[in-house]
């Protein structure tokens, strides 16, 4: 696990050397010159074992296209991504804190088990992405499309929803405590064996969420 | 080995396109509907849909696979050797597809039906309507449920953690994800009709 020394992803980035010619490892020069074209991460595939958050930084500096990445356990803080693509990534027991992700969009990537800290998603599209059984704190998903997505599991406290689409996505057997869902769209939206604690929905068609199956077996 | 998944507004379900990249025979799961966005999809990778694989022969779920065949003249592999009048390959539990250079190994899951198989390729795992992230598939009685219960925690949850659950409906999932919160309540077979 990696923990970033600065402050910033960005600056990280910004202070990077210039020379063309710096030394990075093999495996971080193949990831920069192969072809990124929505290819899927393969969940046996050994993650890169060092320079992970650096990894991360060279790509979103290079790439606004992003797939086929398997970095779980990443630990990242004071991160800033805005424009990025990502389809098909790892993430995995990530930790994230203090970070805001503007204007990206995320397909099929997967955050399971993971720590969300502080962390603010504006006008990001998000599909078949997986957030199941991740401890979110003081997270904010404002004017985003969350078609589809796996929050199974969740324990979010502190969490804002607003403006945004929660087309079939799920919430079941999740802890949402504190939780607001404002002005978003909950058409089958699930929330099977959910425990709601002061949780709001506001403007939002509550009506179309499921909230229990029949089951009378 | 490239993966694309497919979400249809209109059925609110999932398909599945697999193939090479640059371009070549592709496999595609569960065409509950064959749109111009899938259309556009193949065509961009250019792909051609040699094989269909179904983890279900509903009928009602299978308008694409109608599309399809007009299109392609693809393979169709499914439980039962007749899918929409026309011939199919049948599978049987335990078998391995060899798609396009990939082994696909099919589990069948009793309990959602005779017609319900799901497939096993190096890391991802398609539950088709037999499970999705956090559910079971519908079934119409209690053994049926038992029987579907036992056959996911066996066959499916005890795949190796960090496998990929790519269902018909629903968000995606992980095994790991699923041992931890999949609800797995119901008795064993047998003891539902002690």
């Amino acid at each position: 696990m990696i923990l970033l020394p600065v402050p910033s992803l960005q600056s990280v980035v910004r202070e990077r050397p210039a020379d063309p010619l710096r030394t990075v490892s093999p495996a971080l020069e193949f990831r920069r010159h192969r072809r990124y074209d929505r290819t899927m991460f393969n969940p046996h595939e050994s993650r890169t074992p060092s320079a992970e958050a650096e990894e991360l930084a060279l790509l979103l500096e290079d790439r606004r296209f992003i797939s086929d990445l398997n970095m779980p356990g990443l630990s990242l803080a004071g991160i800033g991504i805005r424009g990025n693509s990502f389809y098909g990534c790892n993430f995995a027991s990530m930790t994230i804190a203090n970070a805001t992700v503007t204007e990206c969009s995320l397909e099929l990537c997967f955050f399971p088990f993971a720590s969300f800290t502080d962390v603010t998603f504006s006008n990001v599209k998000l599909k078949n992405c997986v957030f199941g059984a991740s401890r979110v704190v003081r997270m904010s998903f404002t004017g985003c499309n969350v078609i589809q997505c796996n929050f199974n599991g969740l324990q979010a406290r502190e969490v804002v929803f607003d403006d945004c689409d929660l087309l079939h996505s799920r919430f079941n057997s999740a802890a949402l405590r504190e939780v607001r869902f404002e002005n978003c769209n909950l058409k089958e939206t699930r929330l099977l064996r959910t425990a709601i604690t002061e949780t709001e929905f506001l403007y939002s068609n509550q009506e179309d969420a499921i909230f229990a199956m029949e089951d009378s077996w | 080995m490239n993966l694309y998944s497919h979400y249809s507004f209109d059925t609110l379900s999932n398909s599945y396109l697999i193939g090479p990249t640059g371009g070549g025979d592709a496999v595609l799961f569960d065409p509950a509907t064959f749109d111009v966005p899938l259309l556009e999809l193949v065509e961009k990778q250019r792909y051609y849909v040699r094989f269909v694989v179904l983890t279900h022969c509903d009928d009602t779920r299978l308008d694409g696979l109608r599309t399809l065949r007009r299109v392609y003249d693809c393979t169709v592999y499914a439980a039962h050797a007749t899918v929409l009048g026309s011939p199919a390959i049948p599978v049987a539990d335990g078998q391995v597809l060899d798609l396009c250079g990939k082994p696909f190994r099919a589990i069948a899951m009793p309990g959602k039906g005779s017609d319900s198989v799901a497939y096993h390729l190096d890391g991802f795992v398609f539950t088709g309507t037999a499970m999705s992230a956090g559910e079971y598939g519908s079934v119409p009685n209690p053994y049926a449920k038992a029987l579907l219960l036992e056959g996911i925690r066996t066959r499916i949850l005890t795949l190796p953690e960090e496998t990929v659950i790519l269902p018909c409906h629903g968000p995606p999932s992980t095994v790991a994800l699923e041992r931890e919160t999949f609800p797995m309540e119901a008795p064993t077979p047998g003891a539902a009709f002690p």
